[in-house]
């Protein structure tokens, strides 16, 4: 693994600022692409009472399984729901469950890692030897182990998906703050009597934080999937919450009879929220890499 | 390095799955049984023992390839592993070789055309991909191509009822070439295809962005304007300086997602009741089945590891700069 940290060491290096590139141009339109989706995948989800005609859990027992049509845009599933007020509002649990998943990660993992990564020694051998374990477990299955050792309530799957992408921020955060303990500039906050506590929170943290925030949409995207994805399997969000993967696992089996749109709409909602996240996570990776 | 990690791997698991609320033994025993009972059947599983004790018993057999007896099925878990582990493995590897070729061949083409529209498309179309909920896709898969259209076979394992075929490997494609069965070869890649197909976008995009990134740097450096600026040709460029100087850099990313690939392959081999090593896990999981739990968990663990020594020295084979030690 040393062989890695040469490589991109030098990698670094050969980055300083004399050979800067020309700033990336496609990093503006696709991070204006991904914030336009995004916004108006969080207005539909906010203003979903205003846009449906119908709650997500509403039956309408004149309609089981009809097809997209006047009355139902998006056709009702097996249980008479409106797929599309549930789409709607399933946009609250999947962007607030990702997005609050993330801010836990992005939090936790870069006190943990700041102050491990300042203070060095022994604690920083053990966090960097935990995280090494946890990292190596299986995401998927780690988030699976943990969501259903706290049950699946939104909170739990919340704290389940933080667990899962913290050491990743950890590391990050530890690698930045060693990197930046060295520079003179901090030497130069201790010299003018700085407190340890004061060079971190005042100089170290808000100079390491761009890589994190950088990985984070994409993180916000993949947390998205997860959550899906566990509901999917029946460990998520339990029936009959509105929810993209619990509403896609719902109409599997009428995919093979041929009812496409209970499972197809929801899987686009998911599908156009990801990407959303990829294209301001790829923008940020340009732009970052450009500088 | 390894064996630590792993060692760490294996207390999580241990401790993870014992705080889980849920007791294995209670969904094993009939309604009726009594207090009495229970405690027997517990005892007979040896999880009335103190941790310490279980968790010493588990490694030393372990450490002789015993794995313990599922609790539901009381079949060795070894054996299930030999039986499930195969079937994942040859869909998440030729997935992955998908998605490597796909992303050499894309990413060249990118770099090749950086910034114009070209570049563009290939890396949105990478992106899309990526963003594609795999579960999901599988089903639009199955949707389209077989009830639609009907190239693809019903979701429903691995191979046409009625074929015989003789396990040697456990992968059914390298079976069928060994023992000369023609019929079973074009059965499993028909079965294959879908679920390779998904796996292989949902992964190319990351793949994808190194190749690129790695290439642009090739063609930045002075080595290789240098080249350019002696007149080679196209093809001696292309093959001879960016392709490999471009492939060095993959192979640390490539075992970063063929690692998460073996954990990650749950949810497509659910969609296409592929019965493998990943579902496997996942009925035990919900059942509380404390050695499948502890075996799949040690064998994933184990694969990324390896996934990296592996990428290690692959790196190492194709750059001349570094030597291992």
């Amino acid at each position: 693994m040393t062989t890695l940290a040469r490589t991109t060491g030098l990698a670094r290096a050969s980055n300083a600022w004399h050979r800067r590139k020309p700033r990336s141009e496609i990093s503006k339109p696709l991070i204006a692409t991904g914030t336009s989706i995004f916004a108006l995948v969080f207005l539909a989800a906010v203003f979903a009472p205003l846009l449906s005609a119908w709650g997500p859990e509403d039956i309408d027992f004149a309609a089981f399984l009809v097809a997209p049509g006047p009355g139902h845009i998006m056709g009702t599933d097996g249980n008479g729901m409106d797929i599309w007020s549930r789409i709607l509002y399933a946009g609250r649990i999947d962007l607030g469950v990702a997005l609050s998943a993330v801010a836990l990660a992005v939090c936790v993992g870069s006190l943990i890692g700041g102050l491990v990564g300042y203070i060095g020694g022994w604690v920083d051998e053990i966090t960097m030897r935990l995280t090494d374990i946890v990292q190596a477990f299986p995401a998927f299955i780690l988030a699976l182990t943990v969501s259903a050792m706290f049950g699946s309530g939104l909170i739990n799957l919340t704290l389940a998906i933080g667990f899962i992408f913290a050491p990743a921020y950890i590391r990050i955060m530890r690698g930045e703050i060693r990197a930046l303990r060295e520079r003179t500039f901090i030497e130069a906050a201790e010299c003018s009597g700085n407190t340890r506590l004061q060079i971190l929170y005042r100089h170290l943290f808000p100079n390491a934080l761009t890589p994190l925030l950088v990985i984070a949409p994409l993180n916000c995207g993949w947390a998205m999937l997860t959550l899906a994805g566990l509901s999917f399997l029946g460990l998520g969000v339990p029936v009959p919450g509105a929810e993209w993967g619990a509403m896609i696992s719902a109409g599997a089996a009428d995919v093979v009879g041929g009812r496409w749109w209970t499972s197809i709409y929801p899987g686009v909602s998911l599908f156009i929220s990801v990407l959303a996240f990829n294209l301001i996570g790829e923008g940020f990776l340009e732009r970052s890499e450009a500088m | 390095m390894l064996v630590p990690v792993l060692v760490g791997v294996s207390i999580l698991c241990f401790l993870l799955i014992r705080v889980l609320p849920g007791d294995p033994i209670l969904s094993i025993v009939p309604e009726t049984a009594t207090a009495e009972d229970i405690e027997r059947t517990r005892a007979r599983y040896g999880l009335d023992r103190p941790i310490l004790t279980q968790y010493a018993d588990y490694m030393l057999g372990v450490l002789q390839g015993d794995f313990g007896d599922s609790i539901q099925t009381n079949r060795s878990v070894a054996e299930q592993i030999a039986e499930r582990l195969p079937r994942t493995l040859e869909l998440i590897v030729l997935g992955f070789l998908l998605a490597l070729v796909l992303a050499v061949v894309l990413g060249l083409y990118s770099a090749t055309r950086a910034g114009k529209p070209g570049d563009h498309i290939a890396r949105i179309l990478a992106l899309t991909g990526n963003s594609l909920p795999e579960f999901w896709l599988g089903l639009v898969f199955i949707l389209v191509f077989f009830a639609a259209l009907g190239w693809a076979p019903a979701p429903t394992g691995r191979i046409a009822t009625g074929i015989d075929i003789r396990t040697i490997t456990g992968f059914m494609t390298v079976d069928a070439i060994l023992t000369g069965n023609g019929r079973a070869f074009v059965s499993a890649v028909y079965h294959l295809w879908l679920p390779v197909l998904t796996l292989g976008i949902v992964v190319l995009a990351p793949l994808m962005r190194s190749v690129r990134a790695s290439a642009l740097e090739v063609m930045r450096s002075d080595s290789y304007q240098c080249a350019q600026a002696h007149g080679l040709t196209p093809s001696r460029l292309l093959f001879g300086y960016l392709v490999r100087e471009t492939m060095v850099r993959v192979p640390v990313l490539a075992a970063l997602v063929l690692g998460n690939l073996i954990g990650g392959s749950v949810l497509v081999e659910f969609v296409f009741s592929w019965q493998g090593f990943g579902q496997w896990a996942l009925r035990g999981l919900l059942l509380r089945d404390y050695p499948v739990i502890q075996a799949y968990v040690l064998v994933t663990a184990s694969f990324y590891v390896v996934a990296f020594l592996v990428a290690d020295v692959v790196q190492a084979a194709l750059d001349p700069r570094i030597r291992i030690h």
